[in-house]
């Protein structure tokens, strides 16, 4: 996952040759039936996982069944579906894209979340506390943290050089186990994005948690399509932004004023 | 097994007891589904092409090579697509680097193509020595260990007899080899099909065997090998890394042995013919089999001037079983078998002329093999039939 690179250390008026570990960044072309779908800047692990969760959440595939099979040489992966000759012979450029995110957002196209779950404060505190712990990031302060959580603990924490990778690669992860997603949280390490609320919202996750901020439309989307967005849980605290009745011990009045709406349906001004 | 379910998938089954299996299997509806699909719809050569075809039909077939591997337990070694396992085992025999005085430990139990490529390394000074099998057609191991000695390169023999249906101790064998530090290839086409494999467990240098034995397309064979180390047979295009006018380096992985086109539609097919197998469950397939071959034996055993040829017990045999019937030439068995009641099975000698000679056996034999499809329906009418003709005689 990283490297250790010389580097020149300058402090003050001084200038120290030496060392640092450099986390590790690999292309990765992935093509889907010999179509290029997108190039990713990713770390080098679990691409087979990544790859799979990319093509959910793109909503490439909708079943990790439909793929056949997925191939790796050096930085491409070569995946099969199951009908390979549907883009085939499609006319329209279905995959386009490059380092990430390709699908623009279409609220109405969007799945409403579909799940029962709820957690309490004190297990959201907890969980980000465990999950977010990095010796990797504490080494090389440059890597992100995604981890996929249930009622059970800890399912899966990954990390990555970009957040929407790592969602990807839980997301992959969880479908080759045959995980309910909607039994799941994920918790990441940095801002909460509407990219990464829509692949909470494809993968059918209900609950997404950060340390850190998020934004004006990834509240919008989540409000719109039923997500729990929490962000900047730290030490006691944290903010609920939408969907508060997931968590367990807040009342259903707090609950509702994020709910609130003006009388023609826009948010409240506050 | 839901066999009903299984015989929907092979039409043919509709009119007749097809019990040739040793000779060829026939194919689900899902191989055949495979390599029309690649005809129609992908159709393009393998290799480092890039258009959109191409991509699709190499990653199928190196898939294809991949599932087969996985198969057999030899994800370590290197799978390569022959025509069959003739073609198999003649690679390896023009692969070795063989010197005058080299030995080939064998056996009487051969099939003509794990026999006669043998047989022709003596024009280059290579022994052959043969080990007789007992009435039965079991070998003792022993007898492996007195007669493999310092200058034995190699053993070359059946898993499993396709005249006799019995299975040889090959992981007994194997470390006898190794202890002698003699290479061991392995004639699996019986085998693979009817049973669960593991190559690394057995300890096997070399493994041959057949795609159309186990619902593979006709035209397809595996050579497996533990290490990449003969020579390979053909040269030529997709074998290579790079040529220049004077030399050339070979390809990594199974693309050096398969200089030219090879039969992509069929390796396609024999990679969902292991997908069928595996769904069915080779343990699985080995058990009914077992269940189908006792009722036939146990019913042939019955039978006034039946000769039963092989292992009568389950524990070390597969479903094929070789029979003669008193006073009549087994083609004509074989014949009245398929005109009077669409029993489809083998007679004569089965390409394993040495054998018949050894058991004195100038017609060969009649041979039903059986498989995942057939019932014991087909078997009582197999034994009915054969009694029928009993009482004409």
């Amino acid at each position: 996952m990283f490297r250790e690179l010389p580097c020149i250390k300058a402090e003050g008026e001084s200038f120290t040759q030496d060392v640092h570990p450099v986390i590790e960044e690999m292309p990765l072309a992935v093509s889907v039936n010999g179509r290029h779908a997108l190039t990713a800047m990713t770390s080098p692990v679990m691409l087979r996982e990544f790859v799979i969760g990319f093509l959910y959440t793109e909503r490439i595939i909708k079943d990790i069944e439909e793929i056949e099979s997925i191939r790796f040489e050096e930085n491409t992966a070569s995946v099969l579906t199951t009908n390979p000759f549907k883009i085939l012979t499609s006319q329209k450029t279905v995959l386009s894209g490059c380092g990430g995110s390709m699908s623009f957002l279409d609220v109405e196209k969007l799945p409403e979340i579909d799940s029962d779950l709820t957690i309490d404060a004190v297990s959201i505190r907890e969980s980000v506390k465990e999950a977010l712990h990095s010796e990797l990031h504490v080494k090389t302060g440059g890597i992100h943290v995604v981890g996929l959580y249930g009622k059970d603990g800890r399912i899966a924490v990954v990390e990555d050089i970009g957040r929407h990778n790592a969602l990807d690669r839980v997301i992959g992860y969880a479908l080759e186990q045959n995980i309910d997603l909607s039994e799941t949280y994920a918790i990441c390490s940095g801002r909460i994005s509407s990219e990464m609320v829509r692949k909470c919202l494809v993968a059918n996750i209900p609950i997404i948690i950060s340390r850190g901020a998020t934004t004006t439309l990834a509240i919008d989307i989540a409000k719109a399509r039923g997500l729990t967005i929490i962000g900047f849980v730290r030490g006691k605290k944290m903010n609920i932004y939408s969907g508060g009745q997931r968590v367990a011990d807040m009342s259903s009045g707090d609950a509702g004023y994020l709910e609130a709406k003006t009388e023609d349906g826009k948010e409240k001004e506050i | 097994m839901d066999i009903k379910n299984i015989r929907n998938d092979f039409p043919l089954l509709k009119d007749l007891a097809y019990m040739d299996n040793a000779a060829t299997s026939l194919s689900p509806e899902t191989v055949i589904y495979a390599m029309n699909e690649f005809e129609r719809h992908y159709r393009s050569n393998v290799g480092r092409g890039v258009h959109r075809l191409t991509t699709v039909s190499t990653q199928r077939y190196w898939d294809a090579h991949r599932k087969v591997a996985e198969f057999i337990g030899g994800e370590n070694g290197t799978t390569v697509l022959t025509r069959n396992t003739t073609e198999a085992v003649n690679m390896v025999a023009c692969g070795i680097k063989w010197q005058s005085g080299d030995r080939v430990v064998s056996t009487l139990l051969e099939h003509h193509s794990n026999f006669l490529p043998w047989m022709k390394l003596g024009e280059r000074g290579v022994d052959l020595a043969l080990i007789e099998p007992n009435p039965d057609g079991s070998i003792d191991p022993g007898a492996f260990e007195s007669i493999i000695d310092d200058n034995t390169r190699l053993v070359a023999l059946t898993h499993a007899s396709n005249v006799l249906g019995n299975v040889l101790s090959v992981k007994e064998i194997a470390s006898i080899c190794q202890e002698h530090g003699a290479k061991l290839l392995v004639d699996a086409a019986q085998s693979v099909p009817h049973m669960p494999i593991d190559v690394e467990d057995i300890g096997c240098d070399y493994f041959c065997f057949s795609g159309h034995k186990m619902l593979g397309p006709t035209g397809t064979g595996i050579l497996w090998m533990k290490d990449a180390d003969i020579d390979p047979l053909l040269l030529g295009g997709g074998a290579i890394e790079s040529v220049s006018r004077d030399k050339y380096t070979l390809a990594k992985g199974y693309q050096r042995y398969e200089a030219g086109t090879p039969n992509i539609a069929g390796m396609i097919g024999l990679g969902y013919a292991v997908d069928y197998l595996e769904r069915q469950g080779m343990a699985r397939i080995e058990n009914y089999e077992k269940k189908l071959t006792r009722r036939l034996i146990s019913g042939l055993e019955e039978i006034e001037d039946v000769h039963i040829y092989g292992p009568l017990e389950m524990d070390q045999r597969i479903g094929v079983v070789s029979f003669n019937m008193e006073g009549i030439h087994p083609h004509e068995v074989s014949h009245i078998l398929d005109e009077a009641s669409g029993v489809i099975t083998r007679s004569g000698e089965h390409c394993c002329q040495p054998l018949m000679e050894y058991m004195g056996l100038q017609n060969g034999t009649v041979r039903a093999s059986v498989y995942l499809y057939n019932t014991e329906e087909e078997i009582d009418l197999l034994l009915d039939t054969v009694e029928e003709i009993t009482r004409r005689l």
